[in-house]
């Protein structure tokens, strides 16, 4: 399940939109991505997108 | 002569707790209070505090849904509120806060952190998840200690 979300940090990717990648068996999150598809960089912190 | 020569004892309770409503990737303390590191507790600013424990508990807005896995970390800081660094903010305790669900005949089961130690006035316990809350759910940090 893919979880909209906004990063927070680094200042690089500030205020952009992304997804946090949840597995739907083990609720454990397999990816953060940006909108873009490419990785987040690290570290990093992020809000979701409904918070 | 000793500064003190009789056990310190809080005078009296302090519990205080936060929500965290955002993931934070580092585990090295950095960050901004408020924003994606958490301020659980902050010691009385006269005598300091007493910390006990972290007590990691799940909430949910719409009770049966399924938490997200995340880490749990509890930090120890001289700052109070802006930003964090690795110079001011430390990681005392990780541990994991596997996913949940909680039902109207199953309750949710809290995580907790012993602490025991005596904090310096003013200093603060900073908490932080690895990862975002699901929706509708929300881990929250109480801290149980005293005030001396």
């Amino acid at each position: 399940m893919d979880q909209p979300i906004v990063f927070l940090s680094p200042q690089s990717v500030a205020g952009q939109d992304g997804v946090q990648v949840v597995d739907d068996v083990s609720h454990e999150v397999t990816a953060v991505l940006l909108s873009d598809g490419t990785p987040a960089p690290q570290p990093c912190s992020y809000r979701s997108a409904d918070a | 002569m000793p500064g003190n020569i009789d056990p310190i004892w809080s005078k009296v309770g302090d519990i205080q707790a936060v929500g965290v409503s955002a993931a934070n990737t580092s585990s090295q303390g950095g960050g901004t209070i408020g924003s994606d590191i958490f301020l659980a507790f902050q010691a009385d600013a006269t005598n300091g505090g007493y910390v006990r424990e972290v007590r990691w508990s799940l909430g949910e807005t719409t009770i049966g849904t399924a938490s997200t896995a995340t880490v749990g970390r509890v930090f120890v800081s001289s700052v109070t509120s802006g930003t964090t660094t690795t110079s001011n903010t430390h990681l005392i305790a990780e541990v994991g806060l596997a996913t949940q669900t909680p039902t109207t005949t199953l309750p949710g089961v809290p995580i907790t952190v012993p602490l025991d130690f005596a904090l310096p006035p003013n200093y603060t316990i900073l908490v932080t998840n690895s990862v975002a809350p699901a929706s509708n759910t929300q881990w929250k940090a109480v801290v149980i200690g005293g005030k001396y």
